[in-house]
């Protein structure tokens, strides 16, 4: 059974509604775990279909595709348990390591701004393809493009000086 | 195609493909009620049931009390081997840490941050641990359980030259993210016939009475607002515990100009009063710390729940009157956000955890 198969979302049960997201589960986790950490990734997966469930008759088809809907109540989850989430004082320090390319791309992934990590983490990392990004971040498809050309090019800056 | 971008694009796959298998839906969705929607254990049924698991251990096992620290020489097979102090930490009251209680072969129960880092953890003396229902309970001196395992908790010390945390035995260890059951649906509300008769509830508090004021000789200092994770107390009561936010530092608060070489005084005037000393069995401390708005703006989302330790952040001398905080202010002139920790009591009620800030530029 698929979200369309639910004619009536908001009649649906806990478990006519799981089958509906079971299918962008994967995205969610994968996003999830990109904006906040494998740690917290259920926590965060867990609030977003809690919201989901309360608000789902809110769900409107002609407004974006389900995956969208679920990514950005996901995303704005993550937003809350980083905000919610107490700095650890003194104990445990910042990774500083540069041992490959990846993790030197990671460490330069970790200084974009909000919003161009965000682009990054949906676009290339999550795997969503431009529309599905621009409905994460609230915004036009022309501004994902703009925000993930930005966001090159300060990678880029930033790769060049290590 | 962009080489940069072709590395993106292999990197993300790479990431993707390294991950563990996705979250159970059908284990989520397990919780959602046709009605209403609750994920997580709140803080009643979390001592609800720590309480259950209690009396279960009493009715069916040995008392807690009397345990050692491991289970060398005990027959008690619950019992959980913990790394403990021999006396009080030199360390202790440096600065707070914590983290998800983790079990760990060399430290019993470790602490993990976000990114899974583990640190290794030393409790005070007389610290025990026992693993009930598939889980590590972390007990204190007097027998009272006081977390379990992935639990987030917080508590003072200080980390040696080996990155070993020492945890302050004059203060408790305080829970602020309750473990949240993935596979026990919290216990039903209903009590049967054997159940013992439920404690009384908690009368509602007094209104907050929000921040206290900040005097610099006549001139009031406008309070920019209130953060950090704070708990309400009723007696030894916890009334909620560990309410956190905004989570973002007033940086664009109004600031009051104040001459170098200034003593501030903070506190209410009217019912309520900063507190100091131990309330609802926590170590209530003050501090007062100021750190230049320029070294605070670059800190992001999640960051700002406290002024970061050490840095250019200045711990200025304090002292305690009465209900008040005396401090001194920077002497340097510039733009400061200066934080006020304290507690702050109303009658029975008390508040703790809460953090006051207030803008001030030095001249």
């Amino acid at each position: 059974m698929t979200g369309e198969a639910i004619p009536e979302l908001r009649a649906s049960t806990p478990e006519q509604f799981g089958i509906w997201v079971a299918r962008h589960i994967r995205a969610m986790g994968l996003l999830a775990e990109r904006l906040t950490s494998d740690a917290e990734r259920d926590d965060v997966v867990q609030e977003a279909l809690a919201r989901a469930w309360a608000k789902r008759a809110q769900f409107d088809p002609a407004r974006g595709t389900p995956a969208a809907w679920l990514l950005a109540i996901t995303a704005d989850q993550a937003r809350r348990m980083r905000t919610r989430r107490r700095p650890l004082i003194g104990m445990l320090p910042a990774r500083v390591r540069s041992m490959d390319d990846e993790l030197e791309l990671e460490t330069a992934i970790r200084r974009l701004s909000g919003r161009q990590r965000l682009a990054v983490d949906c676009y290339y990392f999550v795997g969503l393809s431009v529309a599905e990004t621009a409905a994460v971040m609230g915004c036009s498809e022309g501004t994902v493009k703009s925000t993930l050309n930005d966001a090159r090019l300060r990678l880029r800056g930033l790769l060049e000086v290590r | 195609m962009d080489p940069l971008d072709q590395q993106l694009t292999e990197a993300g796959a790479s990431w993707r493909r390294s991950r563990r298998p996705p979250p159970d839906v059908d284990r989520m969705v397990a919780y959602l009620h046709p009605q209403s929607v609750r994920r997580r254990w709140n803080v009643g049924v979390a001592v609800a049931a720590v309480s259950a698991i209690l009396l279960l251990a009493v009715t069916l096992g040995p008392p807690l009390t009397g345990i050692g620290s491991g289970p060398a020489g005990s027959d008690d097979p619950s019992l959980v081997w913990l790394l403990t102090e021999e006396r009080p930490s030199a360390l202790c009251r440096e600065a707070l840490g914590g983290g998800r209680l983790v079990a760990d072969p060399r430290s019993g129960l470790a602490v993990t941050d976000t990114e899974g880092e583990v640190t290794l953890v030393s409790w005070p003396l007389g610290y025990t641990a026992r693993r009930e229902v598939g889980r590590i309970i972390l007990v204190d001196p007097t027998g009272r359980p006081v977390a379990g395992e992935d639990d987030t908790v917080r508590f003072a010390g200080g980390a040696d030259s080996a990155g070993t945390w020492h945890v302050c035995p004059w203060d408790s260890v305080a829970v602020t993210e309750p473990w949240a059951s993935p596979a026990t649906p919290p216990p039903a509300a209903t009590p049967t016939a054997d159940a013992p008769a439920s404690e009384p509830p908690l009368p509602e508090p007094p209104p907050f009475p929000g921040w206290p004021t900040m005097r610099v000789g006549e001139f009031a200092v406008a309070g920019a607002g209130a953060g950090g994770c704070w708990s309400v107390y009723y007696g030894d009561d916890v009334w909620t515990s560990d309410q956190c936010g905004p989570g973002s530092f007033p940086l664009d608060a109004a600031a009051t100009i104040i001459a170098a070489g200034s003593d501030a005084v903070v506190g209410y005037d009217g019912d309520a009063r900063l507190a100091w000393g131990t309330i609802g069995g926590r170590r209530i401390e003050l501090s007062v710390r100021a750190a230049p708005i320029s070294s605070l703006s670059a800190l992001g989302e999640g960051e700002q729940d406290e002024l970061p330790a050490g840095g250019a952040t200045l711990d200025l001398v304090t002292r305690f009157d009465d209900g008040f905080v005396l401090a001194n202010m920077p002497r340097d002139p510039g733009d400061y956000l200066v934080e006020v920790f304290a507690a702050v009591q109303i009658g029975d009620w008390t508040w703790t955890g809460t953090r006051f800030y207030y803008r001030i530029v030095v001249e």
